[in-house]
Formats: structure tokens, C-alpha cells, sequence
């Protein structure tokens, strides 16, 4: 979609010529979390009930499904009509804006210490499980997660509460599972830091409508009151099944769909195939969870105590120098040995611990390891770093200003605690495995000091949707690389003769990870720049590859800009017609805004050939006239003598023409 | 290294036979015009001693000397041969002072012309050098003009970069 730049009367900001957002007319009833809503019309369609979500610009959209959720025509799902950057008159900056319909009526739960009505058996299944069944059916099509359920995001598509149809609000205006509270997320998700939460697949969110139903049976929330470690504790403690079933008055009928969703094994949890069996009429009995192993003493950390590998591991995570001191001093291993007599875990502790670098030697890395040692389900947890296999990168993207976050990343990107944590998983998904091998080709860049690698080439290639972070665009927002050289374009539009930067690390970065062609010759040329020539042109050839591959249009400003900041680079030509007459054809060249046509002339190197070799004769005809000074100089200081020599030369020629003719005449005279 | 004398090409028996041949003519002609010979010696007197003090390589003051002390020297040359030779008649000639008088000062007239000329050289010199020299130093403006301070620097110390 085209970048939005006119506003529509009235100070309406208008979307790619055809939806129109108020910005007066704020509806924070469908606000959530950072993400705010705003009135929105179609303009060829007024009457149609539409809004728009203004997300946090710093968190990433959710890109790749973009596209996809589009072709999806559900009326039990939020319908997405479109999106675009635009020019938010409220902060006066960029930023996304998607337009959704507009459900019909309110959220289920506007809050989540809301209560409602409890659903009955068949309400809940006619009304919730069947619509949101199919919904699910339709995002597996298209494998994409949709990452958002729950009651919250549910909604009422009518006035009437006991009537209307109920739909599923939208997934794509924040990262996967970000704004999901830790109750709707499955244990390992939960422990992990929101943005470190990854993708995931359909079945975290077939365990969070079972997480939904059990809000909607209860018609409340039914761990109301708890904090977020409270409700991860008892989850581990007592299986999510029986946190939220136990206690409630469960139909019976719906215990083994319960049972189903709730399974804390993500390979015995329901899925699609399952529940719409159910929906048929097929009834089987889930497999019973699988009980974690408890010790028969508990392991007292922080003054609590806990029974389990998982909640050992959790525990040791939330009070880390604790852990690190109960490793060193041996009381994690005795307590794996006669508390748990876990062999698997005992091995894999030390599998872990043997993997560090030095002999005995305990320290971040280490507790790392053993954390996911004792709980291998893909979480990794290093000090404030929390985050799945598959939400290094997301977490990344959100922590990035935090150093204590980057800092714990830089240390998981250099000791092998992704593949090991792979290794300790029995049964790891597919995408788990790409995950993997993309942070393993991606971890080495991370200690790359030079521009267009470090932990900025890691946010980018490990975050295809991230946004480009470069302060630059402060103000601006810059989702792909088709949006760089527009945005570039206006600030330089802005600037004007202030513009004096291309890239910054953050850009070259986000081109490196983005761009097909390869730009490793000019980043070492931007490393090695030692002025601003040496800078400007690599920094506008990757900008010149950038607008060639996006076919972005063409950006006179920001050529404009290019061509002052190449002007130096002028001086590579010797001749002062031939600088001119270049200078002439840059600018002329700028207004049509195509970089590659500027770079060309700035940087041709059969002129800057013909140059050289014109100089070189230039420079042996001065040489020349040197030599023939020097030679004049001589012979004004030996003038005397050159001028005895030449008088004699003259003398003779003068005295042998009078003799010849005296001798004829002699001759003659005699004759006659 | 080789011995230079192996490098020296030695006279061809050409070059030597015709060398010969050049000594033998000339004592022929000495043996057969003697008189004319000391006729020519006594006048051109003036031509000799201007070869011994020309110390030119190419003898040119000598030369201008020798021509018009020829032509002085030609008229009664022409009268000895015509009156039939002899030692006599040299002596004759020679003997009188108006002849002598004559056959030197057209030697003197030579040796004045190097004198005469030398002022005219030397301004044409001058004027010559002083044009040379402006259009020289407009030729170096031109180019430093044109290609910057670093055209002074010559093809050699030229290192990438224009002046403007």
C-alpha cells in the first residue's frame, strides 16, 4: 500500500485513498495494551462500521501474516481490510495504522477482572467452540498461529449477550503472544518474558481457548488475584488442567475437551483433528497428563520450596545468584540425587555443566544450561533473558535499549545454549529446528564490531518484522526495506542542508539482513572510510541497490542530498571543465531521483581513466615548460657567449653569400 | 667489459685507399700550381691566422674571414693565371701594397661583419627569450587553470586529488 501522506478535512488522516481514521474519535473500549483504537469510515462506504488500532510503533507487526489474514472471510473472525504508514497528527510522527470492521457489539471481558453470565455446555459449544473451531481451521490452512485468544479479545457481534454470534478479535497489530496475559500462555511460554514468547503453533492456541473456555464456563477469570510467578507456580505445581478444572463446575461433558486443550505435553495436547472430532460426535479419553516427577524433599530456594525439575529450574531462574551459588556449592547436585533420583536430569545437569569452558568453572552460561537441563522445553533463561527458541529475536527486539538484556544476549549468542537447549528437547518442532540453524548463522555476527553486523544485524535477521530502529527515524517508521529510501527522502526533505547522514549502524544492518544483493564490499568500505567521501558513496550505492530492488519510486530529495554529500568526491577529477560539467549533470540527475543514475556519474570510472590520463599529459606539458624555462634562464646568464657563437654562424653565412656573389661578379667581369 | 678497441670499427681499406688518393691529388695540384699556390698562401694570409685563433669547433668567425679574403684574393688570381704564371709575376703582384691593401681588408671586412652582427643577435636574443618566457609562463597558468595546483607536482607526484 502506498505510504499515506494526505489528511482528509477535518484533520481525518486518510489510508491509502480509501479508509479515513479520526483521530478525535479515540474508541478506548477496543484499546489494549499499548495498541490504541480510533474511529475509521470507508470512503466509498460510510455507513460500514470500521476502526483503526494504532500499535506501539516500537513493537513489531506482525508482517508475515499480514498478507495471509487478509484472505481469510470469517464472520467469526475480525475482519482486516488493510494497512499503512501514516502521519499521526496526535505525536506528530509516522506510525502504522490498521483498519479493521468493527464488531457489533462490546468485548466479552472489557477487563479481566470482569465477570459475566457463565456459559452453559451448549452455549459455550455452539456459540465459542464451533465459530472459533472453524477460525482455527482456517488459520492451520495458512499455518499461521493466531496467537491472541482470549476472552478478552472476544466479541459480541450483535447488541443482544445472549444471542449474538461471538467472534474472535484480531492477531496481527502486535508481536505473537505479546499481549497475551500469562494465564491464556502455556507454562514454558508463560516463564518467558512476553516479547520472548516466539510464534509458537496452533497448539498454544488451542491451549489458550482452553484457557478461554475455562474464563467462560467460570464468567470470570479464575486465577483473578494471582501475579504472574503465581500463576506460572501453580501451574507447575498442580498442571494446568487442574488449576483451572479443579475447583469449577465443569460440565462433564466438556471435561475431556478440557483435558484435551489443557494437556501440558504440547505433543498430547489437543489439536484440530481432535477437537473437530469432538465437534463430531467422536468421543475418546485424552491421555492423562503426565505428572512431572516430584522429589521427596523439597530444594528451599529464596525461603519457598519446590518439588520439581521444572520448578527448580523456574526458581533458580527468578533468583539467579541464588541458583549460581547452589550449583557451586553443590546442593543442586545432591538434591538431584537424593531428592529427585532423576537420572535423565541428573546426566543432563551435567551434560550441562561439563559443557562449559573451563574445568569447574560456574558462571552465567552454566546456570543456563542446567535451567534448560532441568526443563528442555525450549525456554531459555539467562538473568532478565527469558525467551523461547524461536523469541530470542523478538525479545531482542523489544529489550534491545536494555543493556543487562543485551548483554545476556550477546552471552546466549556466544555459548551455545540454543543448540544445546535443541539437544535436551525429546521432541522438538519442526520450525524449532529453523529457528535454531537461523540463530546459529546469525550468533557469529553478533561480535562483529563493524557497521552493518554486531547485535543490530542479529535484531534484523532474527526479526523479519522488526522495524528499522535507527534513531533517524525517530519520528518516522520504517517497516521494510521498500519504506527506507521514501523515509530517507523525506527527512531529507525536512533537513534540508542538515542532512548529512545516510546510514548509521542501524541501517546498514537492516539493509544487510534484507537485502538480496550482497553489500559486504561496501560495509567494509564504510569500516575503512576515513572521510566523507569514503563514506558517502559505499553509503549511497547501498541505498542505489535498496531502491533498485524495491522499485520504491524515486526519491529527488534525498538525491538531491546525495549529490552535496558527493560533491567532494569531485575533486577525484583533476580538470576543472570536466568537475563542472559533472557537477552540472549530478544535479540535473538528482531531480529525477534515481541514485543508481547519480552514483554513475559521480563514480564513472572510465571518465575518472580518461581524467587520469589526460593529467598525465597535462602534467608532462607543464614538466615541459619547465624544462624550457631552465633552458631560457641558461641562456640569459651564458647570453653573451650564445650570442658570440650565433654572430659567427650569421658572419660566416653573410660573408660566404657576399663572397659567392663578389666571385661571379669577379667571374664575369673577367670573362667579358 | 669489451675491450673498446673491439668496438672501434677499424677503417675500411676503402676509407684508407681513398684517403690516399685525396694526399696524392693534393701533392699533385702542389706540384703542378705551386705558384698559384704561394700566391694564394701570401693573400689568404689573414684566413690562416684567423683559423689559429678561432677556437671554435666549427670556425665559423674563421670561415668569414676566409670567404671575402678569397674573393679579395680571386681578381689577381685570375690576372696571374691569365698572364701565364711564373714565380715573377707572384712576386709581382704580391709586391704591390694596393693588392695586399685589397686582399686584406676583404679579410678585414669579414672579420668586421662578426662584430657588426653580434648587437643585432643579441637583441634578437633578448626579444626572442622575453616572448618565450610569456608565453611559457601563460602556458603554466593555463594549466595550472585548468587541472589545479597538483599539475606542478608532474605526472609522477600526482596523488588522485584536483585542486579547484
Amino acid at each position: 500500500m502506498a505510504s499515506s501522506m494526505t489528511a482528509g478535512p477535518g484533520g481525518a488522516v486518510v489510508v491509502g485513498d480509501r479508509y479515513e481514521i479520526e483521530p478525535e474519535r479515540p474508541l478506548p473500549e477496543l484499546d489494549y495494551g499499548s495498541s490504541k483504537a480510533f474511529a475509521a469510515t470507508e470512503l466509498r462506504d460510510a455507513k460500514r462500521g470500521l476502526y483503526a488500532v494504532l500499535p506501539d510503533p516500537a513493537l513489531p507487526l506482525r508482517l508475515d501474516a499480514i498478507n495471509s489474514i487478509r484472505r481469510i472471510d470469517n464472520n467469526n473472525l475480525t475482519r482486516f481490510l488493510g494497512w499503512d504508514v501514516v502521519e499521526w497528527p496526535i505525536d506528530n510522527r509516522r506510525r502504522p495504522a490498521l483498519i479493521f470492521e468493527r464488531p457489533h457489539g462490546p468485548r466479552l471481558f472489557p477487563t479481566p477482572d470482569t465477570r459475566i453470565e457463565p456459559f452453559r455446555e451448549e452455549a459455550l459449544v455452539r456459540r465459542v467452540l464451533q465459530p472459533l473451531c472453524q477460525v482455527l481451521e482456517e488459520l492451520a490452512f495458512l499455518n499461521l498461529p493466531h496467537r491472541n485468544i482470549r476472552a478478552e479479545n472476544l466479541y459480541y457481534d450483535g447488541t443482544d449477550p445472549v444471542r449474538s454470534p461471538i467472534m474472535l478479535g484480531e492477531c496481527v497489530s502486535s508481536p505473537p503472544g505479546y499481549l497475551q496475559p500469562v494465564v491464556y500462555e502455556t507454562i514454558e511460554c508463560g516463564m518467558a518474558h512476553p516479547a520472548g514468547r516466539g510464534t509458537g503453533n496452533a497448539s498454544s492456541d488451542f491451549y489458550a481457548l482452553g484457557v478461554t473456555l475455562a474464563f467462560l464456563i467460570a464468567g470470570r477469570n479464575p486465577l483473578a488475584g494471582m501475579t504472574n510467578e503465581q500463576v506460572v507456580d501453580i501451574k507447575l505445581a498442580k498442571g494446568s488442567y487442574a488449576t483451572f478444572v479443579n475447583g469449577q463446575r465443569v460440565p462433564a461433558g466438556l471435561v475431556e475437551v478440557f483435558r484435551g486443550l489443557l494437556n501440558d505435553d504440547a505433543n498430547e495436547r489437543w489439536g484440530l483433528v481432535q477437537l473437530q472430532g469432538w465437534l463430531g460426535g467422536r468421543r475418546t479419553s485424552p491421555k492423562q497428563q503426565v505428572v512431572p516427577n516430584k522429589a521427596s524433599r523439597p530444594l528451599e530456594i529464596a525461603g519457598q520450596p519446590y518439588m520439581s525439575a521444572r520448578a527448580v529450574s523456574e526458581a533458580m531462574s527468578r533468583h539467579w545468584d541464588e541458583g549460581l551459588g547452589l550449583l557451586q556449592s553443590g546442593e543442586l547436585d545432591q538434591w538431584l540425587r537424593r531428592g529427585l533420583a532423576d537420572e535423565d536430569r541428573i546426566e543432563a545437569v551435567n551434560t550441562a555443566k561439563a559443557a562449559g569452558h573451563e574445568e569447574g568453572e560456574i558462571d552465567d552460561a552454566t546456570l543456563a544450561r542446567v535451567c534448560v537441563a532441568l526443563d528442555p522445553l525450549g525456554l531459555i533463561r539467562l538473568r532478565s533473558f527469558r525467551a523461547m527458541i524461536d523469541g530470542i529475536g523478538g525479545l531482542l527486539a523489544v529489550g534491545l535499549r536494555e543493556e543487562p538484556l543485551r548483554n545476556a544476549f550477546a552471552v546466549v549468542a556466544k555459548t551455545a545454549i540454543v543448540s544445546f537447549s535443541l539437544e535436551m528437547m525429546s521432541r522438538p518442532r519442526p520450525d524449532i529446528f529453523r529457528a535454531v540453524s537461523t540463530f546459529e548463522r546469525v550468533s557469529p555476527t553478533v561480535n562483529r564490531e563493524e557497521i552493518g553486523f554486531g547485535i543490530e544485524r542479529a535484531l534484523y535477521a532474527l526479526n523479519p518484522n522488526a522495524p528499522c530502529r535507527s534513531p533517524m527515524f525517530e519520528s518516522d517508521y520504517v517497516a521494510g526495506l521498500e519504506h527506507l529510501v521514501p523515509a530517507l527522502d523525506r527527512l531529507a526533505r525536512t533537513k534540508g542542508t542538515a542532512f548529512d547522514s545516510l546510514i548509521d549502524r542501524h541501517i546498514a544492518a537492516f539493509v544487510g539482513a534484507r537485502l538480496k544483493a550482497n553489500i559486504v564490499p561496501e560495509l567494509r568500505e564504510l569500516r575503512d572510510a576515513k572521510d566523507h567521501v569514503g563514506y558517502a558513496l559505499p553509503a549511497a550505492r547501498i541505498l542505489a541497490a535498496v531502491q533498485h530492488q524495491t522499485a520504491s519510486g524515486p526519491a529527488p530529495a534525498l538525491c538531491g542530498a546525495v549529490a552535496t554529500m558527493l560533491e567532494p568526491s569531485l575533486a577525484r577529477f583533476h580538470n576543472r571543465n570536466t568537475r563542472d560539467l559533472i557537477r552540472a549533470r549530478m544535479q540535473e540527475v538528482a531531480q529525477s531521483g534515481r541514485l543508481a543514475d547519480l552514483i554513475a556519474i559521480a563514480d564513472d570510472p572510465e571518465a575518472l581513466e580518461l581524467d587520469r590520463r589526460a593529467f598525465r599529459v597535462a602534467a608532462k606539458d607543464y614538466a615541459n615548460t619547465v624544462k624550457q624555462l631552465e633552458r631560457l634562464e641558461y641562456e640569459r646568464e651564458n647570453r653573451a657567449a650564445i650570442s658570440r657563437g650565433i654572430s659567427s654562424q650569421v658572419a660566416s653565412l653573410l660573408s660566404g653569400v657576399a663572397a659567392t656573389i663578389a666571385v661571379l661578379v669577379i667571374i664575369l667581369v673577367k670573362l667579358i | 667489459m669489451a675491450d673498446a678497441t673491439e668496438n672501434t670499427p677499424r677503417p675500411s681499406k676503402k676509407r684508407r685507399g681513398g684517403s690516399i688518393l685525396i694526399w696524392l691529388l693534393a701533392a699533385g695540384i702542389l706540384f703542378a700550381f705551386y705558384e698559384s699556390i704561394v700566391l694564394l698562401l701570401i693573400g689568404m694570409f689573414p684566413t690562416g691566422l684567423a683559423f689559429l685563433v678561432d677556437r671554435s669547433p666549427q670556425k665559423d668567425q674563421a670561415r668569414s674571414v676566409g670567404y671575402l679574403n678569397f674573393a679579395g684574393c680571386l681578381p689577381w688570381a685570375i690576372n696571374y693565371w691569365m698572364s701565364g704564371g711564373g714565380f715573377g709575376r707572384v712576386f709581382e703582384i704580391v709586391g704591390d701594397p694596393l693588392v695586399l691593401g685589397i686582399m686584406y681588408s676583404a679579410a678585414a671586412a669579414g672579420w668586421g661583419l662578426c662584430f657588426l652582427v653580434r648587437p643585432f643577435v643579441t637583441s634578437y636574443l633578448i626579444v626572442a627569450s622575453g616572448m618565450k618566457d610569456a608565453q611559457l609562463k601563460k602556458r603554466q597558468s593555463e594549466l595550472a587553470e585548468e587541472w589545479g595546483e597538483a599539475v606542478r607536482q608532474g605526472a609522477d607526484g600526482e596523488d588522485g586529488r584536483g585542486d579547484d
